[in-house]
């Protein structure tokens, strides 16, 4: 296949936007039904590439484009996708669709430049997943940070000013020191190209600058991810985002981070990786403090919307935590294929937990905006026995909560269930402070969210007019919650995706 | 040493500059006031035929007068500050014709300031080069205080001169001190005679610091006109006071002459090769750096007025700049001047907004771009583009910029600074953020729509393309600033 799919896949929102921004202000339903058909277009086009993934037999990267850019500084503009990638673009894509919809109906203000900043978004975090130079990886990361500080800061919440800036600064600064963590690379390896980077293995010696690279590539992940301690920014900015702006920031954003630690941290720096995940291991201590801390955390709010931004650092601990046990065994994986297998389950889980965590906290973020549409509150408080005024919307928070807490035959288990495959290998005690996570989980999305909203005694005076989901809202909620059952059932497809690609990722670790 | 003719023939640009600047002086006196409309587009002229008559010195490489040089540096930093001056120009035309009947003085201060710059950057002699700092300053002092009438304006031209003047006799001391000991005024002589401390020095043994002093007393002269911490302190004031369109000149020609002229020095006078030169560059340069870096964002921090921020935003960019030749590598002094472009085309941005922001003799506060995404979403994206582009975001002429700066420092294992300029980047977006903030999130439905200057809006549409062209497709730059420096290996 000869032709720029990625190129096209990427500069496509981009060009939307730029079209756009010259259409008259007053045409907002032109704008509207542009921004969707665009997205659904890139949907097509980005489910396509899965698809030519899946089916090409080899588990490299597929549809490699390879330009000059800046000769100077031998920085080239290198596209690919692999079994990780694909999936990421599709969620993308897709979650970009939904969110457009729904915001088609919902914000009615400066909706041109809400659209154009969304397709400059989608082009800056479809970069990120696809990019294969470091320089391009970064330039489409920080890319995808101003228009949604400014999708935060103009259509946000009370707190929106403040969240926004806290927002952009932690990215920023976190970003920043991973500029100087490329460059050191580039010293070191003579090339921006992460495959090349990955094989020309910078850094073994594990000497005092390879230290200080890892960390400040793991620091910018980690602000992203989130990983506690890390983490302060994403209450505010998930809470305080329109609708819209969470469900993408925690659908795909977050993946950002978690995409950079896997296909960047992880390969470029394996012996400091299974040095700190490992012998000193304060990177899987953080992801407990992610998981559990993250859960108690979410049992303690009584704001709806922040209860889901503290279950998505809750739930983005077991991706880190998957990563921390795979790069745990980084050291026995050439040797025995046990822990070879359990590696890839980890990371697999991982990906897998990316992917189903971006379905299911979208999901979450669109029904907790849905409510609050209707009633200007989010307090936990003042609801109670909504179950039968809204029976619709009961349902499909009712499964999305279950996924949420991991409950097999939906998608929210598998990836669970195989990141603690991996760390039980590495890991066990570590593994069964992790399990304690989901008992917390249980334990606020039952009585937080189902218990809090939907049973118990219901105020008429207040709530006698709310009226359940209107058809758009349904017709957002309906696809995710249609991959959320059949991805829990029959997880095959994904998971193969996901397993092949990773294990290219170990064997491109492990090669001498 | 040559001709008479060779001479003139290199000098042509200057003397082209010189011409139009009398020729309007000429029609001052001559023409009636309501004719005086032209004057600027005279200036225009003649900076459009200085810059034809540096494109036919193209190659050259010429000493000449025996304190001049012309080289690939001399014709690239011409047609920087060149454009730069054409740009100045153009944004003055709407601001002078309403704030003064002096309007073709105005003008020609302004190509006086740019000759004063042109001799500055292409001087390969220490008398030379102090006669046109001190041209500059003069020039500068005057367009500061240009608008008379407005006490505000007056102030800063007097703090400025005093303390520029203080500065100016400190240098002197230490250039005077350079002539004393080696007998010369050309830099490489002087290189070349301090390299050999035998000739000068009687004791047994000559440690280097013994003239840390002398290297300390002439780069204040420098660290001033860049305005770089600890000579910063005349910049807030200069810039609050000055008339806008000089804020914009004080934020870009005397940078530009400066870098331009520190590098010759740097590079010639004091080169890393000999142990004066090792002094120079580590720690005084990188020391000035990391100072300018870290007082310009903490400085920042506290301002509402816009002028006065951006004087500590340009302290700053100085600071960063600075890094690139304090690493004295070739790649760190590439990249100080991709830096000085990005920064350039940045600051013309800005202030051509600002003065579509403000009347004549106002200041601009922060309060005045309120709701600007609503009244003008033309200038509120050309701001958000223009502070991005400082930060150095990518996608920006300023990432390029700041990425070449950083690549320089670890390749060269100055971490320290490269963390410091990282760290500033986070620290500067504080205080930008509080314009992108009153433009974008503060509401302003009572306040009129903006109409933008005609005569500012080339400025405001090449600064905004070149910034964003430029940060993603900066070969162009790069290669032209290999080029200009392919002498200096």
């Amino acid at each position: 296949m000869d032709l720029p799919y990625l190129s096209a896949l990427i500069f496509f929102p981009l060009l939307t936007g730029l079209l756009m921004i010259v259409l008259p202000r007053k045409w907002v339903n032109v704008i509207r039904v542009l921004g969707i058909l665009s997205a659904l277009l890139t949907f097509v086009l980005s489910s396509y590439i899965w698809w030519i993934v899946g089916t090409s037999g080899s588990f490299e990267m597929q549809l490699v484009e390879n330009r000059q850019w800046i000769s100077q500084f031998n920085v080239m503009y290198t596209l690919g996708v692999d079994g990780i990638s694909a999936p990421m673009i599709t969620i993308t894509t897709f979650l970009t669709v939904l969110v457009l919809f729904y915001t088609a109906f919902t914000i009615q203000d400066r909706v041109k430049e809400f659209f154009v900043l969304f397709m400059l978004l989608e082009t800056g975090m479809l970069g990120v997943f696809l990019a294969l130079d470091l320089v391009l990886f970064y330039v489409f990361w920080e890319i995808g940070l101003v228009p949604m500080f400014l999708i935060i800061g103009v259509w946000g919440g009370k707190r929106r000013e403040y969240a926004a800036i806290k927002f952009f600064l932690y990215t920023l600064s976190g970003s920043v020191f991973s500029l100087l963590a490329i460059l050191a690379v580039y010293l070191n390896t003579g090339t921006f190209n992460i495959m090349e980077a990955v094989a020309a293995k910078p850094f073994v010696d594990n000497d005092l600058w390879g230290n200080l690279a890892f960390w400040a590539f793991f620091v910018a992940f980690a602000i992203k991810i989130p990983i506690f301690p890390f983490h302060t920014w994403l209450p505010d900015a998930h809470t305080e985002a329109p609708t819209g702006g969470s469900v993408i920031l925690a659908g795909v954003l977050l993946k950002l981070g978690a995409y950079g630690m896997m296909r960047i941290a992880l390969p470029l720096f394996p012996s400091q990786f299974y040095f700190y995940s490992f012998e000193v291991p304060i990177i899987t201590i953080l992801a407990l403090f992610s998981i559990v801390y993250g859960a108690m955390v979410c049992m303690a709010q009584w704001d709806l919307k922040r209860l889901v931004a503290y279950s998505s650092v809750a739930h983005m601990g077991y991706v880190a935590l998957g990563i921390a046990s795979a790069a745990a065994g980084v050291n026995v994986i050439g040797n025995d294929p046990q822990s070879y297998n359990a590696a890839s389950a980890s990371l697999t889980g991982a990906a897998m937990q990316e992917f189903s965590h971006g379905i299911i906290t979208g999901a979450m973020f669109f029904l907790v905006g849905m409510l609050y549409e209707r009633v200007h509150t989010r307090d936990l408080k003042s609801f109670g026995g909504l179950a039968k005024q809204m029976p619709v919307y009961y349902g499909f928070m009712l499964l999305t909560a279950f996924a949420s807490l991991g409950l097999p035959g939906l998608i929210g288990f598998w990836s669970e269930l195989f990141v603690f495959k991996g760390t039980i290998r590495f890991m066990p005690i570590m593994a069964a402070i992790g399990v304690l996570g989901m008992i917390f989980t249980a334990g606020y999305t039952l009585w937080k969210v189902i218990q809090s909203l939907f049973f118990g005694t219901f105020d008429h005076e207040r709530w006698e007019n709310l009226s359940d989901l209107k058809w758009w809202e349904k017709v957002t909620l309906w696809p995710l919650v249609v991959v959320m059952v059949v991805f829990g059932l029959y997880p095959a497809p994904l998971l193969h995706t996901f397993n092949g690609a990773v294990m290219t990722l170990l064997n491109n670790i492990i090669a001498p | 040493m040559t001709g008479f003719t060779t001479a003139v023939h290199h000098l042509s640009p200057e003397l082209a500059l010189l011409a139009t600047a009398l020729c309007i002086l000429v029609l001052d006196i001559t023409i009636a006031q309501k004719s005086k409309r032209i004057v600027p587009y005279v200036a225009l002229i003649g900076v459009l035929v200085t810059l034809i008559l540096t494109y036919t010195l193209w190659g050259t490489e010429q000493i000449v007068l025996r304190v001049l040089t012309y080289d690939s540096l001399t014709i690239f930093s011409y047609f920087f500050l060149l454009i730069t001056l054409i740009g100045l120009i153009t944004i003055s035309i709407h601001y002078i014709r309403d704030a003064s009947d002096n309007a073709p003085f105005y003008y020609a201060l302004l190509l006086f300031n740019g000759l004063a710059a042109l001799l500055l950057m292409a001087s390969t002699n220490i008398l030379m080069m102090m006669l046109c700092l001190e041209f500059l300053s003069l020039t500068s002092y005057v367009l500061t205080g240009f608008l008379h009438q407005d006490t505000r304006s007056t102030e800063a031209a007097l703090k400025y001169l005093i303390y520029g003047s203080i500065i100016s006799a400190l240098m002197l001391y230490g250039i005077s001190w350079l002539y004393g000991l080696t007998g010369e005024t050309d830099y490489l002589k002087i290189a070349a005679s301090l390299a050999n401390p035998g000739l000068w020095f009687a004791g047994e043994s000559f440690k280097p610091r013994l003239l840390l002093p002398v290297v300390i007393f002439i780069s204040t002269g420098f660290a001033f006109k860049i305005a770089a911490a600890p000579f910063h302190q005349w910049a807030p004031d200069a810039y609050e006071g000055a008339p806008t369109p000089i804020t914009a000149l004080l934020a870009t020609i005397p940078k530009i002459a400066g870098f331009t002229v520190l590098f010759r020095v740097s590079a010639l006078l004091l080169p890393s090769t000999t142990a004066v030169g090792e002094l120079w560059h580590f720690p005084l340069l990188a020391i000035l750096s990391a100072s300018a870096m870290l007082l310009g964002s903490f400085g920042g921090l506290l301002q509402t007025d816009v002028k006065r921020m951006m004087a500590y935003s340009g302290i700053t960019q100085a600071g960063y700049a600075l890094m690139g030749l304090a690493i004295g590598t070739l790649p760190g002094v590439e990249a100080q001047f991709i830096y000085l472009i990005a920064y350039v085309i940045a600051e013309l941005s800005i202030f051509a907004i600002i003065l579509n922001l403000n009347e004549p003799g106002g200041s601009v506060e922060i309060t005045s771009y309120k709701g600007l995404s609503h009244r003008s979403p033309l200038l509120a994206v050309m701001t958000l583009i223009a502070l991005l582009s400082l930060t150095g975001l990518p996608g920006t002429a300023g990432f390029i910029g700041k990425f070449t700066l950083f690549s320089a420092c670890i390749e060269s294992g100055y971490l320290w600074l490269a963390v410091v300029g990282v760290i500033n980047t986070v620290i500067s977006f504080a205080y930008y953020w509080k314009l992108i903030r009153a433009m974008w999130l503060e509401a302003a439905e009572s306040l009129p729509p903006i109409q933008v200057i005609v005569t500012t809006m080339p400025v405001l549409i090449t600064s905004t393309v070149a910034i964003v062209v430029l940060g993603f497709f900066p070969g162009a730059m790069l290669r032209v600033v290999q080029f200009a420096l392919r002498h200096f290996g």
